[in-house]
Formats: structure tokens, C-alpha cells, sequence
């Protein structure tokens, strides 16, 4: 805690000033906002092949079309109250829906070359508490200023009906293996995932943002900014997960779930805020 | 600071848009000159000074006024609209006054025959000491108080406006641009430009002959109008300077003091004009002679509305360049002016404390050894004025204070209910004090009492047993010299005023104060350190923080910079946003914020229009005299000001924000951290609008700069980040300081 204190007053050299803090006097504000994350940046920035050039099945027409996932959608809420002259402390809340891929090679019964799967759309909530310091001739809530917070988020999968489309293939007893038979099968494998949406998994958050705030009238605000998210888990966390799960449907949903929340590490995020 | 509006105006880069005579440098209450009121604007306010500037070009691209098209046309129009909307707006310009109607009466005139063109023209008054007049793009023509103060009669003046409306009606402004853009290449740009200039000038004084003949002015002063313009940087009268002018009956300046003769006037009709924008005199004489026997039908008017009146404009002007030269600081030529009129009006209350400012002015520079400086170099003394030029130069410190503090007494003594000159005397007494002056040194006897007593004690003593050998005659001679020339003349001039007890006991309160400052100077110094730092920080922590509770804003201005030129229109648009904020602000803060500005001219008139005009002249003086504790010319005006706006403090603001991103090299070799930049140059671009809000609060009442400062902020400027920074600044400004 004194460290916390300490960290707040070095950043805060201007609290003798604090009875005219605020956006025209006013200190607390109320925000709510878009976040956009782009895959397209690590899929691009980091030379895997495996993540270049890649994209998503989704239902279009009744069969599974391949899109470049660009844009993963969220909404923030937040919260703020201007403690200082360049300094606020707020709670934000962020719900996210990401999209993934599932490239579990399915098995059993489903013998299927050529597999297409429909992304898999999961839901994040991460609740924040933050604070944010501008610089000594910013006053809050306007100006620019960089935002620091920790959080955690708690993620499930939507459960849809989710296709896998493929070859259908048979075992020819003629030839003693299995042959293509049913070239456009597709099927609904919701049930594979029916158990997992009473699984949540979470992570721990840290973020860093820089804010850009611009006064559209005397009580709005426009907010934009870029953020990085960095999210991990504890190994008491990673404990709490169904381990015997590990390496079945379950196991590697959840660890592409959780890949895709740790590579959306760049936000941007725009929005507007009431001052009260 | 940042008002220095003459200087701004006198320096206008509008060549293009300007033409000059070619000056180097023009049914109301009547004027009572033993109670001068300097020249405001009356009636109603004309659209030019209400209608802002980027309304103007729109219209003027609208109704498509100049063949320019494009980007010339854009650029053409905002420099004359801004430029003459600059200064209608410097509280020099005023409109409905005696002179200015009494100049539209002879351009109505001029142009009895084309009414037309009559109702396009515009004239007003400029008041400036600068002999000049100019005519604009827009067909506002505009006279200085300066140039019909060095007038001789009305058809002189008749013929400067013929040969200005001659320059609008030939579109001579719109030419020269025209010519400058087309030769923006050109090595010899200057020469042509000058050549080109000089063309206009010949057509404008050869036309202007066609319009003067036609309203039936005498022919005899077209060429007498040129001499006028040749010697205009002298007075405007060259009368006599007597060696007994300065003196009275406790103070005789000795005659070695002045001049030996008058200094030569040195002037010649035909300069090298080549490089200049008008030909020279003998040249343009030579023309308008040429022209003058073209026409045969010449009329005799020289006053045409009567000479009473036109000595009656002419006097305005004459006074109100007494007031121009005070305030800028010219205290030899206001006190010269005060010599010519003090003949015609030597009951002028008006000149008396006029002539007392200036001393006053003169004992305050010369106790801050910066007389020199508001004094002409010694070879460059001219004409009778160089004599009394020439006295101030070779007066010491002691004399000067001694000499002014005799006149302002004196003045002061004859007229004891002025509110004025006592000021001015309360003025004075704190000069002498700020200057230690030393009472002791003074005899308590006059010059005159002394030679009689024959109880001199000092050189005056030396000089008389010197003088006891020689003869009856020799002596009685030396007798009568010796009062006016003695090396201590000065020593009896305050026999009367040492023993003054109210005099006395305001001198020992102000030495008292500026000693206990000195104490506490010292005693700041004789701190340690960490003491000095406290005092520091405490000093930091109470910027702004003045307790003001009611405050006027003067024309909160904008300037955004768009690479090295200024955006006028994003501007102008800032600062009615500004003008709007402040009046919003009032309902946020305790504070009670009142404002004048262009924008609300509309609203508050002729009435707001002068009362900025007092406060820009107001400011104008305080920063040309910026080494000395000035007393304010218009002081009473501006005491009535504070009176009805409940407030003796105000406060000019100007925003300057500008766009200018740069990246060092450095910069580019973080190229290998990719990951930074889509933090960094988002970064890096919004820090790089700088926005500079600079802020000057002055307190009327005494004459003090509470507080001065500019503010550096790296955010984009709109409406509401200026009223954020304005509510963080007016709720300091609210509040008290705080001791400890």
C-alpha cells in the first residue's frame, strides 16, 4: 500500500492545485466506449506460418466461407473520478466478443477429411480498477494521458450451433480403410461444446493505455487511445482449470481461447464520456 | 507584453493593400479647449467595425469584387480584410467625430458629382501623429489627427483626399498585388516594385488634380500641399523657443544651456527616391505643376466651410497630438505642441496637465537615466524644437527633477481642486522619493532673496567676490546674469516647496515605503538557501491566486499558425469562441467576468467601442513606457471605466497555438522497436500542437502588473479546452493567496 502511495504523489506534483480540478470543476465522469482489437496485427507482425494469412470459417450461404478475421468487437463502461490535477482513479468494465479457431481434429464417428470449422465466438468480461496520470500542464480529465490498470477477465464460450463441414468419409470393408463418400457434409457440433459454457476460465489483466480526451461540449468528452493488454494466468489458476480435460475437446478450446486473449494484446478504443 | 498596437499598425506589411499619401509617416457638442476631451467615436457604430472579416470574404467572393481567382483571390482577401479589421479594432480609429465629419464633408464635396462612388467610400480618423493618409481595398479611406494637424487649410486637405480616392477608384491596391505576384521571381524585385508604386503615386496626384479642380479649389495650394508633407516630420508650427520659457520666479535656467542659435532645418526636395514606394517632392511637384495648366476653369476655394471651422478641426488634431505623443513617450514634442497652443489657450486646463504629464514623464526617465533615449541624437537637433531638445540634453538628473518638480508644483499650486495634477504632483513626490532625493542640500532662500541678503554661502558666493573688483556697471551687469547663469541654479528653485509640510510628510511616506522594500530586498538576500526556496515555491504556489472577484476581459484574441503564416479565418472564428467562453464561464465560477471585444461590439456599441479604445490607448502607454511607473493619460476615463464596470482589474489573454511536428533521426532509429510506435507516433503527433496562452492582469487603480505570464500546453485548441483552461485560470485567479 505505501508503495502504491508513494507511486501516486510522485506522479501527482500538482494536489495544491486540486480545488480546481475536473473539466469545469467537474470530477466524476461516466464513460462508455468501443474497443476494437485487430488480429491482423499479430497474425501479420509475427512471422508463424500457421497465423499468416489466416482467417476464420464462417455460415455464409449455407456453407462454410473462409474470412480474414480483422476486427474483434468490445464495449467498455468505466467509471472515473479525477483525484488530482493530472491524475483520476476509475473501475471500467470491458465486454468482449472474440472469435477463434477450432482446429481440433475431430474424431469418433465424424471421420471427416477436409475440415472446415465455423469460428467459435467466446464472451470476456474484465473488470478494472485504474488510474491515470497526465502530464504536469494537462489538467484532467482532458488532454493526454496514460492509463495504467490491473484486472481480471473471465471468458466462456457462446453456445451456438456451431458446423464443421468436410468429407464425410465410410470404412470400405473392400478396400479395409475409410473412403470419401459424402462430399459435402456438414453438421452441427454443438454438442461437443455443451458442457464448456459451465466452465469459465480466467486471466489476470494489466493494461496500459494512452488516452487522447477532446471536449465535444461543456459535459462531453470524446475519448480515444490505443491500449496493450497483457493477460496471463497463475499457476494456481492453471490449477483450478479441468486438468484431466487437458488434451481433449475441452483442454484445447480453452487453450486457443486463451491464445487468442493473450495475442489480442493492442486495442483501440474510442468513446465518450459525461462529466458530472 | 504582447500589445504594442501602434507599433503593430505603424508597421503594417499590407504594401499591397495600402496606399500612402506619400507622408512618410490624417453638428456635435463643441470642443471647449480649456477643458479638452480627447476625440471618441459617436453615434451609431458602421458595419466595417461590426461585421467580422471572414463574413467580409465571403461576400466579397460572392459578389465577385476582384478579377484575382483562386488561391490568389483567397489570399488577396484575407490580407486586406484582416489587415484593416486589425486596425479599425486598436482603439486608434474612431468614427462619428467632429473630424471625421467634418472629412466626409469635403469628400462629399469632392464627389458631389459621382454619388456612386460617394456612398462606397468610407472615411474615418485615425489617431496617430504619423502625417499620413491611406485609402484600401475595401474604400476606407483613412486621415491621421497627425497630418491635418500640419494642415494650413481645407484644399490642402481636399487634395490629399482626391489623390487617396483616386488610388480606390483606379484599383491601385489590387494592381500592386497583381504586379507582386507576377514578379515573385524577379531579381530586382524591389526596384520594379518601387518603380511600379512610384507609377501609382504620379497617377494618383495627377487624377486627384482633375477631382480637386472639379469641386473649385484654388490652384494656388495644390503645390504648397507637397511642402507641407516635405517638413511634416517637424512640429506642426515653428514658433519661437525662448531662452525664458522654462523659467519663473524661483527657477532661472542659465542661457548657457541653450543653444547658441537655432539648429539649421535640413531637409532636400529631391532625395534618391529609387528604392522607394513614393517619388521624390521635387518631382511629384514638377507633375502636379504639369497637370495644373491642363485645365483652365480653376476655382478659388481655399475654405470652402469656412476658416473658423477648419482651424477648429485642425486644433482637435493639434490637441489630440499632445495626448499621442504622451502617451508614446514623446515628451519633448508634446511639450512644444503645448507652446504653440498654449498662446491661442493659455487658460487650457487641459494643457497645463498635459504640460505637468510631461515633466513628470521627463523627471521619471531621467531619474531611470533613460532620457537619451527618448531624445533625438544630438546632430540630428533641427529647427526651434532642437533648442529645447537641446536644454533637456544637457540638464543632469538633479536639475531635471528639480526644474520638473518646480513646474508640476507650481501647476499644481495654481490649480489645487484638479484631480489631475494632483495626481500628477502625488506622482511626482514619489519619483523624487524612488530617487532619494535629498531636501537637505536645497537653500531655503530664492536666488533673488539671496543676492539681495548677500548671505550666499555656496559658488554663487565665489562668483560674487569675484565680481566685487571689477566696475559699477560690470557689476550691476553680473548682478542681473548671475541669478540665470550660476552652475547651481537649481539649489534655490525649492526654497518654498522644502518647507511645504504636507509636501514634506509625502515625500518621508514614500521614502519610507521604498525603504522598507530595500529592507526587505536585503533581508531576502541574507537568507539561507532553503529559506530562499520556500519563499520560492510559495511565490509558485500563489501564481495566479490574486482574490480578484470581478474582472473585464479585453478582446481575448487567437492566433493559429498554419506553417509560417496565420490561419485569420480559423482564428477570428477561436476568438469569438473565446469571447462566448468567457461569458458562459460566469455561470461556473464565482468569479464575475465581464468582456469587451470585436465580437460584441454589436451588443455593447459606440459605448464599448471607446471604452476599448481607452483601455488599448491605456495599454499602449504603459508598455512604450514600460522602464518607468507611468501615470495613466486618461487616467479619469479610466477611473469611471472601473467605476461602472464594478472592477479595477483587467485582463488581456492571447492564445497562439500551432501545428508542427518534427522527427529527429534519433527518432527513426527506434524503427527496430516497431512495437512502440503505434503508441509513440500517435504520441508524438498530439504532443506536437503547442498552444500558448499568455496573460496580462493589470490593476487601473494602482497602475500595477499583478500578473504577467505565458502558459505552454501541448494539446489541440477548441471552444471547450480554452474554457477549460479559462475556468482553471479564472477559479486561481478567485482565489486568495495563501500566506504560508
Amino acid at each position: 500500500m505505501k508503495y502504491c502511495l508513494f507511486f501516486l504523489i510522485c506522479f501527482t506534483t500538482h494536489f495544491y492545485f486540486s480545488q480546481n480540478i475536473g473539466f469545469l470543476g467537474r470530477k466524476n465522469s461516466v464513460g462508455v466506449g468501443l474497443r476494437l482489437n485487430t488480429p491482423f496485427w499479430y497474425r501479420t507482425m509475427i512471422n508463424h506460418s500457421n497465423w499468416s494469412n489466416y482467417g476464420l470459417f464462417v455460415k455464409r450461404n449455407g456453407a462454410l466461407e473462409i474470412k480474414k478475421d480483422f476486427l474483434d468487437l468490445g464495449l467498455k463502461v468505466n467509471l472515473k473520478r479525477v483525484i488530482a490535477r493530472n491524475c483520476s482513479i476509475g473501475l471500467e468494465a470491458e465486454f468482449e466478443l472474440f472469435s477463434t479457431i477450432y482446429n481440433y481434429n475431430t474424431s469418433g464417428n465424424l471421420n471427416l477429411t477436409e475440415t472446415k470449422h465455423q469460428k467459435l465466438n467466446f464472451f470476456s468480461t474484465t473488470l478494472m480498477p485504474s488510474i491515470e496520470f497526465s502530464s504536469r500542464s494537462s489538467i484532467q480529465p482532458i488532454g493526454i494521458s496514460q492509463e495504467f490498470g490491473f484486472g481480471i477477465t473471465q471468458s466462456s464460450l457462446i453456445l451456438k450451433d456451431y458446423l464443421v463441414s468436410g468429407v464425410k468419409q465410410y470404412y470400405d470393408s473392400n478396400v479395409e480403410d475409410y473412403v470419401d463418400k459424402d462430399t459435402s457434409y456438414m453438421v452441427s457440433y454443438n454438442s461437443t461444446f455443451s458442457d464448456l459454457t459451465k466452465n469459465k476460465f480466467h486471466l489476470f489483466l494489466i493494461q496500459y493505455a494512452v488516452n487522447f480526451k477532446k471536449p465535444l461540449s461543456q459535459r462531453l468528452i470524446l475519448n480515444y487511445g490505443l491500449s496493450y493488454n497483457i493477460r496471463f494466468y497463475s499457476y494456481r489458476m492453471r490449477d483450478l482449470m479441468d486438468q484431466s480435460k487437458e488434451y481433449t475437446d475441452y483442454g484445447v478450446l480453452a487453450e486457443e481461447m486463451r491464445k487468442k486473449l493473450i495475442r489480442s494484446f493492442m486495442h483501440f478504443k474510442i468513446g465518450l464520456s459525461y462529466t458530472f | 507584453m504582447f500589445f504594442n498596437l501602434q507599433k503593430k499598425y505603424r508597421n503594417l506589411k499590407c504594401l499591397f493593400l495600402i496606399f500612402f499619401w506619400g507622408i512618410t509617416s490624417l453638428g456635435l457638442t463643441q470642443q471647449n479647449f480649456n477643458d479638452f476631451q480627447h476625440l471618441k467615436a459617436e453615434g451609431e457604430i458602421p458595419n466595417d467595425f461590426t461585421i467580422q472579416a471572414y463574413n467580409k470574404i465571403n461576400e466579397d467572393i460572392k459578389n465577385n469584387k476582384i478579377s484575382l481567382k483562386g488561391n490568389n483571390e483567397i489570399v488577396f482577401l484575407e490580407g486586406v480584410h484582416y489587415a484593416i479589421n486589425d486596425l479599425l479594432h486598436s482603439g486608434m480609429v474612431v468614427y462619428g467625430d467632429e473630424v471625421t465629419i467634418y472629412i466626409n464633408k469635403i469628400a462629399d464635396k469632392l464627389l458631389a458629382k459621382d454619388t456612386i462612388l460617394r456612398r462606397k467610400l468610407h472615411f474615418y480618423t485615425i489617431k496617430s501623429n504619423e502625417t499620413n493618409a491611406f485609402s484600401t481595398f475595401q474604400g476606407i479611406i483613412f486621415v491621421t489627427t497627425g497630418l491635418i494637424s500640419q494642415l494650413e487649410n481645407e484644399a490642402q486637405l481636399a487634395y490629399i483626399l482626391s489623390h487617396e480616392i483616386v488610388h480606390y477608384t483606379e484599383e491601385h491596391v489590387v494592381e500592386s498585388f497583381e504586379y507582386e505576384i507576377n514578379n515573385k521571381y524577379n531579381s530586382e524585385k524591389i526596384k520594379s516594385l518601387s518603380t511600379f508604386s512610384r507609377e501609382h503615386e504620379f497617377d494618383a496626384d495627377r487624377l486627384g488634380v482633375k477631382l480637386y479642380q472639379e469641386a473649385g479649389y484654388s490652384k494656388e495650394e495644390l503645390v504648397s500641399t507637397f511642402d507641407i508633407l516635405l517638413y511634416s516630420y517637424l512640429p506642426f508650427e515653428e514658433f519661437d523657443f525662448p531662452n525664458t520659457y522654462l523659467n519663473s520666479n524661483q527657477l532661472k535656467i542659465p542661457v548657457h544651456l541653450f543653444p547658441e542659435k537655432v539648429f539649421p532645418i535640413d531637409v532636400e526636395e529631391d532625395v534618391d527616391d529609387s528604392k522607394s514606394s513614393h517619388p521624390n517632392i521635387k518631382k511629384r511637384k514638377a507633375a502636379v505643376s504639369k497637370e495644373i495648366e491642363k485645365f483652365t476653369n480653376w476655382g478659388n476655394e481655399i475654405f470652402s466651410f469656412g476658416e473658423s471651422d477648419f482651424l477648429y478641426i485642425r486644433d482637435i488634431c493639434r490637441f489630440e497630438s499632445i495626448r499621442t505623443d504622451i502617451i508614446n513617450a514623446e515628451f519633448d514634442n508634446a511639450l512644444y505642441s503645448i507652446l504653440v497652443l498654449e498662446k491661442k489657450y493659455p487658460n487650457s486646463i487641459y494643457l497645463k496637465r498635459m504640460k505637468a504629464k510631461s515633466w513628470l514623464g521627463i523627471a521619471q526617465y531621467k531619474s531611470k537615466s533613460s532620457l537619451t533615449t527618448k531624445l533625438p541624437n544630438k546632430t540630428k537637433l533641427q529647427g526651434q524644437i532642437g533648442s529645447l531638445q537641446h536644454v533637456l540634453k544637457n540638464l543632469n538628473t538633479l536639475q531635471i527633477l528639480t526644474l520638473s518638480s518646480r513646474i508640476v508644483y507650481d501647476l499644481h499650486k495654481a490649480n489645487e481642486n484638479d484631480i489631475v495634477l494632483n495626481a500628477i504632483w502625488e506622482r511626482m513626490i514619489k519619483t523624487l522619493a524612488e530617487a532619494k532625493f535629498d531636501l537637505v542640500i536645497f537653500y531655503k532662500t530664492s536666488m533673488d532673496d539671496a543676492r539681495n541678503q548677500k548671505t550666499i554661502t555656496d559658488s554663487i558666493n565665489s562668483i560674487n567676490k569675484t565680481s566685487i573688483e571689477t566696475n559699477k556697471l560690470t557689476k550691476i551687469k553680473n548682478s542681473l546674469n548671475r541669478n540665470i547663469d550660476t552652475a547651481n541654479f537649481h539649489l534655490y528653485a525649492l526654497y518654498d516647496i522644502i518647507v511645504d509640510s504636507s509636501f514634506i510628510k509625502k515625500l518621508s511616506y514614500y521614502k519610507g515605503i521604498f525603504r522598507t522594500k530595500e529592507i526587505e530586498k536585503n533581508e531576502y538576500e541574507s537568507l539561507s538557501y532553503r529559506k530562499k526556496k520556500k519563499i520560492e515555491k510559495l511565490k509558485i504556489r500563489n501564481t495566479l491566486k490574486l482574490g480578484i472577484d470581478t474582472l473585464l476581459f479585453i478582446d481575448p484574441l487567437v492566433v493559429c499558425y498554419k506553417r509560417d503564416e496565420i490561419n485569420q479565418i480559423k482564428s477570428e472564428k477561436l476568438s469569438e469562441d473565446f469571447n462566448d467562453v468567457l461569458n458562459d464561464l460566469g455561470s461556473y465560477l464565482p468569479i464575475n467576468i465581464n468582456s469587451l471585444s470585436n465580437s460584441s461590439l454589436d451588443e455593447k456599441g459606440t459605448k464599448g467601442f471607446n471604452q476599448k479604445s481607452i483601455l488599448y490607448s491605456y495599454v499602449n502607454e504603459k508598455y512604450e513606457n514600460e522602464a518607468i511607473d507611468v501615470l495613466p493619460t486618461d487616467f479619469l476615463e479610466l477611473e469611471s471605466l472601473s467605476k461602472e464596470m464594478k472592477t479595477d482589474k483587467i485582463m488581456f489573454s492571447k492564445v497562439e497555438t500551432i501545428y508542427d511536428v518534427n522527427f529527429k533521426q534519433s527518432e527513426l532509429l527506434l524503427f527496430p522497436f516497431f512495437m512502440i510506435y503505434p503508441i509513440y507516433l500517435p504520441v508524438k503527433i498530439y504532443k506536437s500542437h503547442h498552444t500558448y496562452l499568455s496573460l496580462w492582469i493589470l490593476d487601473i487603480s494602482n497602475n500595477k502588473v499583478m500578473e504577467e505570464l505565458t502558459m505552454h500546453y501541448n494539446e489541440p485548441l477548441n471552444k471547450y479546452t480554452i474554457m477549460n483552461r479559462m475556468y482553471d485560470i479564472m477559479k486561481k485567479v478567485n482565489t486568495k493567496p495563501s500566506i504560508k
